[in-house]
């Protein structure tokens, strides 16, 4: 029986070709995700475990100022630390080095290289000390490394992207706002991968005359006599470190390190798992409709089979073992096209911006695995309901000549019609929940939206008929009312060929409505909550220098200014966050900020405003005492004030002393402009466009330059995940090659008779491409509706959350509409030229 | 053959042959013919004797590998696909021994399928001599599904005449049908001859149903060998009787 099952396989070649090539596609994804995030992980490793010092020593506010590159003050130890440190039996050397975030490329125009307004790019790269090799992560690739006050050696990528070579003048901007010219005498790359993070590398004492002060060094690595264990220099050193230094072994560091990636990558590969999941679910349709035709068509095989003794069970394992067979070998290919999926992931990231590598490619034995499982799983599962059909066929079939009909769908349509109605039911009473939980609600919400959407599909048969005939009326004459009456003749069939684009298009539409009701929310923030006539922001949201402030301050037209300083902080409620540092008499000027218990005015020395939604979380009220961790360590900060969070501001708000004390340094973050009312925006504005000539790397914007930037992030973001459901929506269109090249098949004589009775290829063709169009726009619209009313429940549950309007970017509806119907087009071409080659002789002659 | 009236259709030295080598079937061996305009015309013959690619033939569903075919005045071994299709369209109806309707369309749109291809508008009192002659009134509404083997084909009768074609076709349009409804259809495509002048062409294996026709041509391994005017159900089964016993009459010259 397994051998009757396999000479079927391989006598069907097409057959195997369109059902393998969905389970390809699926399993391809889920591999190339565990592929991209282990090949990432072993870059990292590599980049983590050469090159460690046996023990660093470094501020303890190193803990928490590590994930935020928001300005503040740069950590620092002393140098003669070293000194001393040198002196310890066991330890060998002892090298200071330095790192800053805050360094800016320029490019020959003298702006920020690559900055783009309202982009993420800012020509910000890491400034750094050139270190023995033994500590070094970098090495050189061309040149030599900088040893003069006027050199500085800068990363392969950065010089590409510069277009320089060694010897040429590069021009950085200091976070002071300076501009200095350096002259290039070599080429850095990260040993052993290809991350694209920048650096701009001098020696030490230029690096420390440029970002510190005589003395300071950001961090010792210290190296030790191979007898001696890294935990035992520790030890010995410890004793020496003034408050806020500490020691941590290579070891430590880099199992803590460890752990951050772990958590990090996991992460990722959950989020990218999603997406693959949706894909193969996708898929799961395509195997389904594939099984169900294959089975219809071999119905009298089957039955011939039983009618010669084979029993129910040995048909239905004939049916499996046919579709495990298949499983196999599509997961096995599906792997090796993971690998050109995880380099797509790698392009994807890169270009919104994640300095990822594109090295080697890592195969786990573990990808290998889940891959099969996968592959195993969806085909078993997808084929298992039409092998059951199968099975069932009874021997006499063998002698009729008619394919089966469709079986009544009641059964179905039941079972759809609860999920439907406990979906929306669930949907109905989220937002309520979400009131209470936002969180929960959400998850409700989402379970809702799954009942609602598998309603759908599992109602889908019934919606096909009277769908289909609205969107064929689009189609006047006879290849209209053929295609028409084609989707029509299965429903089932047309249901989950639909069904599958359904699902991407209903996920990209949530998508949609949730960006387009942030992007109309956050305009309207802006327009309620800021006040100012223009913001200043860095490129890439970088903090800029304090001088910018100072000359807008000094021009003619301008009524206030509002600077923002923040700096990294640990405080109860929430976490590693930032304190903000602001005027409080100019804030309240440039914003309106509501404020729910005390007044900001009272905001004096020592004092903080927490927003409303912390302090409720940590119990916190006017006149509540709150200790936070500093950059110049624990500090008491006492609550004067609770506002409501708006405009980017949330978290703990001091004075601009307090702020500095707790270690913003004289970069601002963002500076709000209140103009003159008597002078016109346009003449303050050129005026203030003058004032920060001298600094490239800021951008002046008004209200709807303002808007527009936050709405182009958005934007940005919106592509990235459009981009990553690109792929199921991939194998919905294949889907629809499928069931036409299946269903031409089927239909060889009635292709015939039409040629027969005159229907010119053409004709043929048309009619074959109709049938795809009405598909692709019935699962189309169908995810649109269910996309865009779950895209409205998500936006009420997260009104809470600042997503206070409801949006529907129509036009962008309109284009997936018109992709889906063009996607159906082009799916249709291959099975339309098939139909219309077909010779009229043996279609009609086939008995 | 005599012609005694115009020809409808015709062939000359037509020859037809299936595959290569070991393979070649010599399926119509050089086969003169003139259909009659305003005749009902019946082929017989054994099965495999070339029934059926005679009429595929003459009705430009097949290619031939020597001679001609014309119909009317064009010869067909001249015609581009989409020619043909067009003629086929408009000068030719179509009668199969079964698949003749399309299933998703009902049997008013099976009927009108060549108009609507060709995208003209019926003559809708043609159309309703038709659909009252093949007494379909009742059931235009339905799909084949609904419909009965004797109605499916006479709505594909119907289908033939509607666009008023030069020629019907018809192959072994009854060989599915029980006798009464065969008979219902014979009666049919009979009247649409004497009633209306249509030319028909019918393949057949059934003597009962070429007495039908008006004249009765023979095929026997790809060659014309007899023809008969103004058959009888009786004269035709002894002819075809004498088939049997004479074995075959001609030998293939060369292979
Ligand atoms: N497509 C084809 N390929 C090869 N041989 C064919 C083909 N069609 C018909 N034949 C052969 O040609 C001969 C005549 O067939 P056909 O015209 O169908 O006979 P009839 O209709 O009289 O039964 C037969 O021997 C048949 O096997
Ligand atoms: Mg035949």
């Amino acid at each position: 029986m397994l051998r009757a099952a396999l000479r079927n396989l391989f006598a069907h070649k097409l057959r195997l070709g369109l059902t393998a090539l969905s389970i390809v596609l699926a399993v391809a994804f889920v591999a190339g995700t565990y592929i991209f995030t282990d090949s990432l992980r072993a870059s990292l490793d590599t980049l983590i475990q050469q090159n460690q010092p046996d023990v660093t020593v470094q501020p303890t506010a190193a803990d928490f100022t590590s994930d935020f590159q928001g300005g503040g003050q740069t950590p620092t130890v002393p140098t003669d630390l070293g000194d001393q440190i040198r002196q310890l039996p066991g330890v060998t050397s002892v090298i200071p080095q330095i790192q800053v975030t805050n360094v800016v490329v320029l490019d020959g125009q003298g702006k920020p290289l690559g900055a783009e307004a309202g982009g993420f790019g800012s020509g910000t790269v890491i400034g750094q000390t050139w270190t023995p090799p033994e500590v070094n992560p970098s090495e050189i690739i061309d040149g030599r490394a900088p040893s003069a006050a006027d050199e500085i050696a800068l990363d392969t990528g950065t010089v590409d992207q510069l277009g320089v070579v060694v010897g040429d003048a590069v021009t950085i901007l200091l976070p002071s706002g300076d501009r200095q010219e350096f002259a290039l005498t070599g080429t850095t790359r990260l040993r052993g991968s290809g991350f694209g993070v920048g650096f701009a590398t001098w020696d030490f004492d230029t690096a420390q005359e440029l970002f510190l002060k005589p003395g300071q060094a950001t961090s010792l690595a210290v190296l030790a006599q191979p007898s001696v264990s890294q935990g035992a220099v520790r030890d010995e050193i410890v004793p020496l470190l003034p408050p806020g230094a500490q020691a941590i072994t290579g070891d430590e560091q880099a199992s803590q390190v460890s752990e951050q990636l772990d958590s990090g990558l996991g992460f990722l590969n959950t989020f990218l798992l999603v997406f693959a999941i949706v894909s193969v679910f996708v898929a799961a349709f395509l195997i389904y409709n594939t099984f169900s035709m294959l089975v219809a068509q071999r119905t009298r095989e089957l039955a011939l089979l039983r009618a010669i003794g084979a029993s129910r069970s040995q048909v239905l394992r004939s049916i499996l073992a046919e579709a495990a067979a298949v499983a196999v070998l599509a997961s096995l290919i599906g792997i090796g096209v993971g690998a050109g999926i995880a380099r797509g992931l790698q392009a994807l990231f890169q270009a919104a911006g994640a300095p990822f590598p594109s090295g080697q490619l890592v195969f786990e034995p573990r990808t290998i695995v889940v891959a099969l499982v996968v592959g195993l799983f969806i085909t078993l599962v997808s084929a298992l309901m039409p092998a059951r059909r199968a099975s069932v066929i009874p021997p006499v079939a063998a002698m009729r000549d008619e394919t089966p009909a469709s079986r009544a769908l009641g059964r179905r349509t039941m079972v759809g019609g609860f999920l439907f109605g406990a979906g929306l039911g669930l949907a109905v009473m989220s937002p309520r929940l979400a009131e209470s939980d936002t969180m929960q609600g959400a998850l409700m919400a989402g379970v809702a939206a799954g009942a609602v959407l598998i309603g759908v599909l599992a109602l889908a048969p019934e919606l096909a008929r009277p769908a289909t005939a609205v969107i064929g009326t689009l189609f006047r004459g006879i290849s209209g009312r053929l295609a028409r009456g084609n989707t029509r003749r299965n429903p089932r069939r047309t249901a989950a060929t639909a069904g599958a684009l359904t699902i991407g298009v209903c996920l990209m539409s949530v998508i949609s409505v949730l960006a387009a009701s942030t992007q109309k929310s956050v305009a309207g923030i802006v327009d309620d909550v800021i006040g100012a006539d223009f913001v200043v922001t860095g490129y890439g949201f970088q903090p800029f220098p304090g001088k910018v402030g100072e000359a807008i301050r000094d021009t003619a037209g301008v009524a206030e200014v509002a600077v923002v300083r923040q700096a990294p902080m640990r405080a109860p409620g929430t976490g590693d966050t930032l304190v903000t540092g602001v005027d409080p008499v100019a804030i309240q000027r440039a914003l309106s900020l509501t404020v729910t218990a005390g007044s900001l005015d009272d905001l004096a020395d020592g004092d903080t405003a927490l927003d409303s939604d912390t302090a409720a979380q940590i119990g916190a009220g006017v006149g509540t005492t709150v200790q936070v961790l500093s950059l110049a360590g624990p500090v008491d900060l006492a609550v004067v004030a609770l506002y409501e969070p708006a405009g980017g501001l949330t978290g703990y708000i001091t004075d601009l002393p307090t702020a500095q004390r707790l270690g913003t340094s004289d970069e601002d973050s963002v500076v709000y402009v209140v103009k003159d009312p008597a002078v016109p925006a346009d003449v303050v504005e050129a005026a203030i466009a003058t004032a920060v000539e001298p600094f490239p790397n800021v951008q002046v914007l008004d209200q709807s330059a303002f808007k527009s930037s936050i709405s182009d992030q958005i934007g940005q973001l919106l592509n990235f995940l459009f981009a990553l459901l690109v792929l199921a929506v991939l194998i919905a269109l294949l889907g629809i090659v499928n069931t036409l090249a299946l269903s031409v098949f089927e239909r060889t004589r009635e292709i015939g008779l039409l040629r027969a009775v005159g229907m010119w290829r053409g004709g043929i063709r048309r009619t074959i491409v109709i049938e795809a169009f009405i598909i692709a726009v019935f699962g189309a619209v169908l995810g649109m509706v269910v996309g865009v009313a779950f895209g409205a429940l998500l936006q009420r549950i997260l009104a809470s959350q600042g997503i206070e309007e409801f949006a529907v970017n129509v036009p962008q509806l309109a284009l997936f509409l018109v992709l889906a119907a063009v996607g159906g087009v082009v799916a249709a071409l291959w099975p339309a030229w098939r139909g219309s080659r077909l010779r009229i002789l043996t279609a009609i002659a086939t008995e | 053959m005599t012609t005694t009236a115009t020809t409808a259709a015709s062939a000359r030295g037509l020859t037809k042959v299936y595959g290569e080598g070991e393979a070649r079937v010599v399926a119509l061996n050089d086969v003169d013919i003139d259909i009659e305009q305003g005749h009902f015309t019946a082929i017989m013959g054994p099965s495999g004797s070339g029934k059926s690619t005679l009429m595929h033939c003459l009705a430009g569903l097949d290619s031939v590998t020597e001679g001609t075919v014309t119909v009317g005045d064009v010869d067909l071994t001249t015609l581009k696909d989409k020619e043909l299709t067009a003629l086929r369209r408009d000068q030719i109806g179509f009668v199969f021994q079964s698949f003749n309707l399309i299933p998703t369309l009902n049997a008013e749109e099976n009927i009108t399928l060549p108009l609507d291809i060709a995208g003209t508008k019926p003559d809708k009192q043609w159309l309703d001599t038709v659909i009252d002659t093949v007494g379909l009134r009742s059931r235009l509404d339905h799909k084949p599904s609904e419909l009965s083997g004797g109605q499916q084909q006479r709505v594909a009768c119907a289908r033939a005449m509607a666009s008023r074609p030069a020629i019907i076709f018809a192959d072994e349009p009854t060989g599915n049908l029980d006798s009464r409804s065969g008979a219902e259809v014979l009666g049919f495509l009979r009247r649409s001859v004497d009633d209306y002048g249509q030319t028909i062409v019918m393949v057949t294996h059934d003597p009962n149903a070429a007495s039908y026709a008006q004249r009765v041509v023979f095929l026997a391994d790809g060659r014309i060998v007899d023809e008969m005017r103004d058959p009888t159900a009786e004269r035709v089964l002894d002819r075809m009787k004498r088939f049997d016993i004479e074995g075959k009459p001609v030998a293939d010259p060369e292979a």
